[in-house]
């Protein structure tokens, strides 16, 4: 794991300097300052609203930036067989999984901020200018949504390393990824709605086993979303944020330990 | 010690609903250090393979390689090598001079020692004015020349160059040419393939010749090619008409072009000529034994392997 650095800031550099990634901030400048008008649709809860829907975008942006540039950024190397050009130098395969993937991680992290701040100011500006009566903005939980939602995404984004790493095309995991996606964003309800049961309606144990072996073996998005307790001001236990934290780090370290096998033995033609 | 080796070397590709495909059948080959080495053979006859199994891109199915008396799977060694691929595609959005930190840095050198590696490589491949520009906006040579100093960055001991000159125009030849001739004069082992078979007759010392995978020749330049002469070239200038009336008897074929007339004939038959010639001796242009060129050469084995393979 010597040469990650340099991976990581071709990676960076080269998704930073797309034009997707310029695209993306245009609209979500334009969702965000209609932030304003759409919250004062709402009779009260203002603020919330304004946190949740800035919560919101930023979430969906995080999210169609991670698939669009996680599929490009690896798939392109091996569709355009840039990759022969990395791994002609003193890199081990391990490094450029780990090495694109920290890359991957800082264009996140930064879109973050950004969008984060964009999301910031569209909920200050809604705070400030509405009468108390309407709630306020809770700083420290808004940050800690923020946080975990960029965990999320970086999980997601080692998702797609873990399903490019043996898929015959963009698009496949591309797919994969958001058929994940879906399932790790409502695996926990479903679950839970299955086992406290709901009158007059049976539930086959086959089933339950199913849902409940998806439950272990897909990743739990669920645990990483605080938008509604940022929205709402609903204090956060720290055990949860610490468990959240190890499950995302946990997951990401599987994800890339099986990615970075799968590329030891795969052969670049 | 030897710089490359690639002993008894197969690569099988399995096909999915096809029959199994040879790319590289038992090859074995040794290039010692200093060495120019030009691979030669008709598209899909296995160079590329062969290359990537160098690379550690893919895995021999039988048998073994070496860089620099190491296994390639040792990645530490590829910081002693330099690679052109075969059509160059690098990060569209990096410029110039970004690809080369990333060549130094991925192999190991210092700040200071990439800087002056970036500075005297951009200026030897004239793309030092565009070092900051995006490579998208390259053409198909100046990705090609950006690919030659991205190889060179890491000053390696051993370099592999696909296809180099494929998709260069004159100019861009000349400069690979000059640049791989100041590689052998710093004592640095070239390793090329190529199907244009003037810059090998031109630049190697030994010559490899593959075909549907088979190493089916291997022989230094000077040895390929010094075989007996099978007949002569006389160029004369005068017409055919002229030729004709005073070589009446021999056995020899014309062809004219430009006022000169070409005369061919066997070995055994060329005194006869010189002496029928008689005042045409002063008309006489030049007088060139004929053997038989790389390109003959190369095609003898591909029709010999065409004969003998499935």
């Amino acid at each position: 794991m010597t040469h990650l650095w340099p991976i990581a800031k071709i990676t960076f550099l080269e998704g930073l300097r797309s034009r997707v990634f310029f695209g993306l901030f245009i609209v979500a400048l334009l969702l965000f300052s209609s932030t304003y008008i759409l919250s004062y649709l709402f009779p009260r809860d203002i603020v919330k609203v304004a946190v949740d829907l800035g919560l919101g975008i930023t979430s969906l942006i995080g999210l169609i930036l991670t698939l669009f540039l996680g599929t490009q950024l690896l798939a392109k190397d091996l569709e355009r067989r840039t990759i022969h050009m990395v791994l002609a130098k003193a890199v081990s395969r391990s490094d450029y999984v780990v090495g694109k993937f920290a890359g991957l991680s800082l264009i996140i992290v930064c879109s973050m901020v950004v969008l984060g701040g964009f999301a910031s100011v569209a909920s200050w500006t809604v705070d400030r200018l509405t009468a108390d009566q309407y709630g306020v903005v809770h700083w420290p939980i808004f940050l800690l949504a923020l946080l975990m939602m960029t965990l999320m995404l970086m999980l997601l984004a080692s998702v797609i390393f873990f399903f490019s790493s043996f898929a015959s095309s963009t698009f496949l995991a591309l797919g994969l990824t958001l058929v994940i996606y879906l399932i790790g964003q409502s695996v926990e309800e479903l679950k839970h709605f299955l086992e406290t049961g709901a009158e007059g309606v049976a539930i086959s144990p086959v089933f339950l086993k199913v849902v409940t072996a998806a439950y272990y073996i897909f990743p739990n998005l669920a645990v990483f979303n605080f938008k509604t307790h940022a929205a709402h001001g609903l204090s956060v236990p720290l055990s949860d944020v610490g468990w959240s934290f190890l499950y995302g780090v946990f997951y990401i370290g599987v994800m890339l330990t099986s990615a970075a096998l799968i590329f030891r033995r795969r052969e670049f033609t | 010690m030897d710089s490359i080796v690639l002993d008894d070397v197969t690569k099988v590709y399995v096909g999915h609903s096809m029959a199994n495909r040879v790319a590289v059948d038992h090859v074995s080959l040794s290039i010692p250090e200093g060495e120019i080495f030009g691979f030669l053979g008709p598209n899909g006859a296995g160079k590329s393979t062969a290359i990537k199994i160098l690379l550690n891109l893919i895995f021999p199915t039988t048998g073994h390689a070496l860089l620099l008396g190491k296994p390639v799977a040792d990645t530490a060694i590829r910081s002693r090598v330099g690679y052109l691929p075969e059509s160059p595609n690098f990060y569209d959005h990096l410029t110039p001079e970004e690809l080369l930190w990333f060549g130094g840095k991925t192999s190991g050198l210092e700040a200071g020692r990439i800087k002056e590696r970036t500075d005297s490589l951009l200026s030897l491949v004239a793309l030092g004015r565009v070092r900051h520009q995006l490579l998208r906006t390259f053409s198909k040579g100046m990705i090609q020349r950006a690919g030659v100093a991205l190889a060179l960055v890491n000053d390696p001991d051993v370099v592999i160059l696909d296809e180099p000159m494929s998709g260069l125009d004159p100019l861009g030849r000349k400069l690979m040419a000059d640049i791989i001739r100041r590689l052998k004069a710093e004592g640095k082992t070239v390793f090329f393939s190529s199907h244009i078979l003037h810059d090998v007759e031109d630049l190697c010392d030994r010559v490899g010749i593959i075909v549907k995978g088979r190493l089916r020749r291997v022989d230094g330049l000077a040895d390929l090619l010094s075989v007996p002469a099978t007949g002569w070239s006389l160029i004369v200038r005068a017409t055919p008409e002229t030729v004709q009336s005073h070589l009446t008897g021999v056995a020899a074929s014309y062809t004219t072009r430009g006022g000169l007339t070409e005369i061919k004939t066997v070995e055994k038959d060329l005194a006869k000529l010189l002496d029928r010639l008689g005042s045409l001796k002063e008309a006489l242009v030049s007088a060139m034994p004929e053997r038989p060129t790389l390109d003959d050469i190369f095609l003898q084995e591909i029709d010999r392997a065409d004969g003998e393979l499935p």
